[in-house]
């Protein structure tokens, strides 16, 4: 596996200028449930499936926008593969400048580099043309690269300037969509596939995994499919992920089955054990022809929970449907070594990070340069720390020349890099170096880097004679250079966990994890158990096999660990009332307890007041409320705790978590969720007091309170000032005893 | 800490705290400037800035101030040498204009006591009057008498005129009030002949009688007077920059260099500091000795005193528009921030009456001027405040208590205002007002006119008060903490409107004439030739009071001798007794000789001891809180005379 994630995407992603950066690899697509769109015919032998998604179902969150007389854009997409395409066709919506020359104006569409078809950019059309494009599904790859490839003049042009901003297309992304029906293809029943039964990755669905527990499932059941669901979030990618759980019961659609010899399911006969410890056997849905299940069956509990840590870790699974699992033992984990971000203490090339095809541009409007980069939660992020880019880079130098490079991170302009006109006799390619500082302060842990690249003429120029293209190459060895950084975590801040799952994944097998549900946690406790878990295997990228859940009654036992807990405001009544002290907020909706007495004593004396309205207004509301604050049990431990009135609403918030778009508004240490409208709307406060883990040498200390720590301030200045007044004291005095005639000059 | 810091005496806690005060209120004026001013709408734009100008200027006097009497001089006499022939020759002018004889007379007599060889001293009666009277005393006395035909350039053209007729290596000048103690120019003119640069030897200012701050409060040697950080504290530090100044009397200065600079200036009605900034351009050094030799009357009413200060502001503010020391030739960076710091002290005008009124934009109008939480307000504000009190109480406690600025200023700010302004926008214009001295007030009453704008603006910081209560508790409770804030702020300024109320309401004054409250050995010759040892309680130029024991057994209405001592000699005086108590004798001088009242002086007001140990209780140190509840109880004082003020005219 591949220990960085590229953050470029599949491909070199779309390329138009002027436009924000749009990623190929859909963030987040907004397809709601898998089976929404999808027809499944399954009175005929080979069942058939229509699907269709939009551009902005594939990521693309804002219209395809393309200037000038020649740019490109491009999509990914994929299909499942069950599915055997039989047709697929393009609805193209799109508008273009009206004041286009349509004899040699046109729009060419392309996939996998192959021409499918190209479009007259007619005069009158210019508004909300639609095109049905009928595309041969011999042409489709594993992977599918679809390219719009526009040129463009203008009708009698004073002067046809390429980059004219009169010279414009644009593709509508949420009308455009891409249609095709299939023959579902069952897939062999064989571990080895697995879990192609159940996932693809080229599919471009959300994920939703159904687990089937036995009724009242023990911890170590539990646990087992804690293992499962995370494992299924680090496969998600982008994908969010929802784990509804059943327990007792058979859904009508593929599921894992987890159950130990001595429970029953009902619907599903259990196989025997056959294996040492556990056996895990594929067999068809008794009802649904089209759908699996996996029967993974143990012993006891600890051999359940066994089995499924090694079947997540294994990766050569058994060419059957049936395979007697020997548990293994698992290597330990060190801290912050999470596949899903990148290795702390490391200077990193950025041909690790991008493809090569991303470090080259040559065209009308160069660039721009983007990278996702996972950097690792405990960057201390500070306004005074940065982290340095070391960028080398050649800039084509001919009738125009790089003027101007501008740095985002995640749309935030943190740096401007002016040029000068090169002298006559430089050379075509002029090499740069050029440090960026990135402001740690925004990263976040999944962060967009952007840069730029502005060229101008050398000369206004009242007629472009020749095509001129832009051409920036950036040397792969230029490098991001995370070593020295300083690593400290400010907590409680919910943002870590919403970005990152931290600081959970900071052990990626969550082997310093406990999730502590009420005594016996109702489905809706489990759905979003499971969710978290996988919200948190989904950021680190490796499963939780050393996570533990229990019940909230036994959460002394756990006092080394970070803590999730989970639950209704019911059902976790009694750790509520235990730690009622502990805890920023009261929500048992008693009276406000007085704020304890410490330095901030004023600080929390305005929060009170805000408290004690806030949930007296939500109370008895649907409120859903996120907490985060440092273990009563022991410093330097985290507590989440996930609750809300009523279990139902559980999950809602488990999913928010999961949203990447929302992960910006956990900004705080309690974060209320309510839902209006089927709007979720996410409020943050900041109340707990802070805790930190991480160290930091005096000299990052210092460097980082210089500017603003009071006290140290305050320090400065006395120390300044009686060295002032002892330098002014013997100056003085020689002055007067000078006035006074006591000394001769 | 602070507070036991200042236990040890010593410049180098002075400087940290100094330097330390400076800090903190330039980060609480960074602030202010950066984060706090609220541009929302044009009213609360104009007071924002307004009041951040106000503050600006308060700073820029604070920081000025902490740096022109950082290091205050303490200089000594210089003696001079054994051999008399060396001792130049001086000419002592008592310029006069519509002043009484009976104040000038006396003033002349003590300058003809001045020690200093006769062939080397002339006394001159400089009348600007062209009274007949005072050319009669000048040839009866023995002192000449210059007059002019016109009065053009008032005093400093009076004393120019002088310079033609007379021929002095140095001239020592005093206002026609202004009676110097025999030893002045010992004491002055060593410097003169050790310095050939030095054009300039300043000694304080002293009042015998009470100013119109002290009659009216009852503080009357017990608090510092308004003079008396000026002479104490500012004079002395600017003498270590070489920047002391000439305050136009109780001064010595070189002829030479005053005929170099074409006399004393003329351009502005502050001729006194204009002239010696002109010597401080042509490199001439200056000294200030800051032991009282002299003593004059100060101005008898407050309405007199405003328009004294007026005439300083005007004159002030002329100065800086027509010769500006921040500019031009010759003078060094701390010369000039100590002339600078000297004008813009007269600036207070506006910045003073703003902070009287801001505190009411909210209460009246709920316009936060200050666009900041009330707390965040006084994390900044007050390190600013407390600090700038401890370094002020430090440097200055022995010469203006805590708080007492506010109250000086407070009560001219009005009246200063408007000739400030004036002679900024042009500075040709005013022309010189002589201090009227040596009246009386018949009887109590309060100065209505010029109380009238400290009535208003009690008044509207009293409803002000009351708004403050009604938001705090009743309409704005979110807003409590601004509420308080301004609450705090306005209480504040009601203290010091109080006590200028309290200045503006004139007191009676008892006697015609002053005393001077002075323990003199004393002896007592009756007509029986009994002979008695005794000592005054005080003296005035008309008679004495005299502490004796109950067995001088003499009625009113009887002669007797009195006999005063200064070291070996003995003076004789004629008596009647007015009074006798128990054991306080009053006496009343007979028509005295011109010789005798001669010796009247000599023995009283010209005696070097004249003006030792004058203040009475002198409080050791100066604490910020005493300073305020000082205040308090002339605030309460004000308003009862206010109330008393308003049912008479009822």
């Amino acid at each position: 596996m591949n220990k960085f994630k590229l953050g470029f995407g599949m491909l070199l992603a779309l390329m138009c200028w002027g436009q924000e950066a749009i990623s190929a690899v859909p963030d987040q697509p907004a397809i709601k449930h898998v089976s929404a769109n999808e027809v499944v015919d399954s009175n005929e032998d080979a069942a058939k499936s229509e699907v269709e998604f939009s551009l902005l179902q594939l990521g693309v969150k804002a219209p395809l926008s393309m200037i000038g007389g020649d740019a490109i854009s491009s999509v990914d997409f994929s299909f499942n593969v069950v599915r055997l395409i039989k047709r697929i066709r393009l609805n193209l919506h799109y508008s273009y400048s009206p004041l286009l020359n349509p004899a040699n104006s046109f729009l060419k569409v392309e996939l996998n580099g192959h021409e499918v078809a190209v479009l007259n950019l007619l005069k009158g059309k210019s508004k909300d043309a639609e095109a049905l494009i009928e595309i041969d599904p011999l042409m489709l790859q594993e992977w599918n690269h679809l390219t719009f490839h526009y040129t463009g003049h203008l009708v009698k042009p004073f002067c046809d300037d390429p980059r004219s901003l009169k010279n414009w297309l644009q593709i509508n992304n949420e009308d455009t969509h891409i249609e095709s029906s299939a023959d579902l293809l069952p897939v062999a029943m064989s571990m080895s596939l697995f879990p192609q039964q159940f996932f693809d990755r080229h599919d471009m669905h959300d994920m939703s995994m159904a687990l089937v527990l036995p009724n009242k499932p023990s911890w170590g059941v539990l646990q087992s499919a804690g293992v499962i669901a995370s494992w299924f979030g680090s496969q998600a990618e982008w994908r969010k992920v929802r784990f509804p759980s059943y327990l007792n019961t058979l859904p009508n659609q593929s599921a894992i089955v987890l159950a130990t010899t001595s429970d029953v399911i009902d619907g599903v006969t259990l196989p025997p054990v056959t294996g040492k410890q556990a056996t895990i056997t594929i067999v068809k849905h008794p009802t649904n022809p089209l759908a699996y299940l996996l029967l993974v069956v143990g012993r006891d509990e600890q051999s359940l929970l066994a089995a499924t840590r090694t079947m997540v870790t294994t990766r050569n699974r058994p060419d059957a449907a049936k395979w007697d699992i020997q548990a293994d033992k698992l290597a330990e984990r060190k801290p912050f070594d999470a596949p899903g971000w990148l290795t702390e203490n490391k200077v990193i090339r950025l041909d690790e990070v991008l493809p090569k095809e991303g470090l080259h541009f040559n065209s009308l409007m160069a660039g721009p340069l983007e990278m996702v980069l996972h950097l690792p939660p405990d960057l201390y992020r500070s306004p005074a720390t940065t982290v340095p880019i070391n960028l080398a880079f050649e800039s084509s130098n001919n009738s125009r020349y790089l003027r101007q490079i501008n740095a985002f991170i995640n749309n935030y302009a943190f740096q401007v890099q002016r040029y000068d006109m090169p002298d006559s006799n430089d050379p075509k390619m002029v090499k740069t170096r050029l440090k960026l500082r990135i402001p740690s302060e925004r990263l976040t842990g999944k962060d967009t880097i952007s840069i730029r690249f502005t060229f101008i003429d050398k000369e206004t120029k009242v007629c472009e004679t020749a095509f001129v293209t832009d051409e920036i190459k950036i040397d792969p060895g230029s490098t991001i250079d995370l070593e020295g950084q300083p690593r400290r975590v400010t907590l409680p801040d919910l943002r870590y966990l919403a970005y990152n799952g931290f600081p959970y994944s900071k052990m990626a097998d969550l082997s310093e994890t406990v999730v502590l549900l009420p005594d016996s946690p109702d489905h809706n406790e489990i759905d979003s158990m499971l969710t978290l878990l996988g919200h948190v295997g989904n950021k680190s990228g490796y499963p939780a096999t050393g996570v533990s859940v229990a019940s909230i009654k036994q959460a002394e036992k756990f006092a080394d660990k970070d803590i999730l807990v989970i639950g209704s405001l019911t059902g976790l009544r009694p750790l509520l009332e235990s730690w009622a002290s502990d805890i920023q907020v009261n929500l048992l909706g008693k009276d406000q307890p007085s704020p304890k007495l410490g330095l901030d004593l004023l600080h929390k004396l305005m929060h009170w007041g805000e408290q004690t309205l806030l949930f007296n207004g939500l109370r008895g509301e649907q409120a859903m409320v996120l907490v985060g604050f440092e273990s009563p049990m022991q410093s330097q431990r985290s507590v989440v705790m996930l609750t809300a009135r009523d279990s139902s609403n559980l999950l809602t918030e488990a999913i928010t978590l999961n949203t990447l778009d929302k992960a910006k508004d956990f900004n705080g240490d309690v974060v209320v969720i309510s839902s209006e409208d089927s709007l979720d709307s996410v409020v943050a406060f900041d109340w707990a007091e802070k805790y930190s883990n991480g160290r930091l040498t005096f000299w990052q200390w210092f460097n980082d309170n210089k500017t603003h720590n009071p006290v140290l301030a305050a320090l400065a200045a006395i120390l300044l000032t009686l060295l002032f007044a002892a330098q002014a004291y013997y100056k003085f005095r020689r002055k007067a005893d000078k006035r006074l005639g006591k000394v001769m000059t | 800490m602070v507070f036991y810091l200042r236990r040890y005496a010593g410049s180098y806690i002075t400087l940290v705290l100094v330097a330390l005060s400076a800090v903190v209120s330039t980060r609480y004026l960074y602030w202010r400037a950066t984060e706090t001013l609220n541009l929302t709408t044009l009213v609360n734009s104009t007071f924002s800035i307004g009041l951040l100008v106000a503050e600006m200027y308060a700073w820029l006097i604070l920081v000025m101030g902490l740096f022109q009497s950082i290091w205050p001089l303490n200089r000594e006499s210089t003696p001079l040498p054994e051999d008399e022939s060396l001792w130049p020759t001086v000419d002592v002018l008592i310029p006069t204009y519509n002043e009484p004889l009976s104040v000038v007379r006396t003033t002349v007599m003590a300058a003809m006591l001045i020690e200093w060889p006769d062939a080397k001293k002339k006394v001159y009666i400089l009348d600007d009057g062209r009274r007949d009277e005072f050319r009669a005393f000048a040839e009866e006395v023995g002192v000449g008498y210059i007059t002019r035909s016109d009065n053009k350039f008032a005093k400093a053209g009076n004393i120019n005129n002088a310079f033609k007729r007379i021929s002095g290596e140095f001239v020592a000048i005093f206002d026609c009030d202004h009676m110097a103690t025999s030893t002045f120019l010992k004491q002055t003119m060593g410097g003169f002949l050790t310095d050939p640069k030095l054009a300039l030897v300043q000694t304080p200012h002293h009042f015998l009688t009470p100013d119109p701050f002290e009659r009216n409060l009852g503080s009357f040697r017990r608090i510092p007077n308004e003079g008396e950080l000026f002479y104490g504290l500012v004079q002395d530090g600017n003498d270590f920059w070489n920047a002391s100044f000439f305050c136009g009397s109780c001064a010595v200065l070189r002829r030479s260099a005053l005929d170099e600079i074409g006399g004393l200036a003329t351009d502005t009605v502050t001729e006194d500091a204009h002239t010696s900034l002109n010597l401080h351009r042509k490199g001439y050094n200056s000294a200030y000795i800051r032991v009282t030799m002299s003593a004059g009357l100060a101005t008898e009413t407050l309405g007199a005193h405003v328009k004294q200060r007026m005439r300083w502001a005007r004159g002030m503010a002329q100065v800086f528009r027509l010769d500006c020391p921040l500019l031009g030739k010759g003078l060094t960076f701390a010369q000039r921030l100590c002339y600078t710091n000297a004008i813009f002290h007269f600036l207070y005008g506006f910045p003073r009456l703003f902070f009287l009124l801001s505190p009411l934009t909210y209460l009246f109008f709920e316009n936060s001027i200050i666009n900041a939480p009330a707390w965040v307000i006084a994390v900044y504000a007050l390190p600013h405040l407390i600090m700038g009190f401890i370094a002020n109480s430090r440097l200055q406690g022995e010469f203006r208590h805590s708080f007492w600025n506010e109250v000086y200023e407070a009560a001219l700010a009005w009246y200063i205002m408007w000739p400030t302004l004036g002679a900024m926008i042009n500075p040709k214009k005013g022309k010189f007002d002589v201090t009227a001295k040596g009246g009386y007030i018949e009887r109590g009453f309060f100065d209505w006119k010029i109380g009238m704008p400290y009535v208003v603006l009690f008044l509207l910081n009293a409803f002000g008060l009351a708004a403050g209560f009604l938001r705090m508790f009743w309409f704005n409770t979110e807003d409590w903490d601004t509420a308080l804030l301004n609450i705090a702020w306005t209480s504040y300024n009601l203290v010091m409107i109080g006590a200028v109320i309290a200045v503006a309401m004139e007191t009676r004054q008892i006697r015609k004439g002053w005393r001077v409250e002075k323990e003199l050995p004393a002896g007592l010759l009756l007509a029986s030739g009994q002979q008695f040892e005794c000592e005054t309680l005080d003296y005035a130029m008309t008679g004495v009071r005299l502490k004796v024991s109950d067995l001088v057994s003499v009625k009113p209405g009887e002669s007797l001798t009195l006999y005063l001592f200064r070291e070996a000699q003995r003076f004789e005086f004629p008596a009647e007794v007015v009074v006798n108590n128990a054991n306080e004798l009053r006496l009343k001088f007979n028509e005295l000789t011109l010789e005798q009242e001669r010796d009247l002086v000599a023995a009283t007001l010209s005696r070097p001891d004249a003006w030792i140990n004058w203040i009475k209780v002198r409080e050791e140190v100066d604490h910020p809180l005493r300073g305020f509840s000082e205040l308090l109880g002339f605030s309460r004082m004000g308003v009862k005379r206010m109330k008393l003020a308003t049912r008479k005219a009822a």
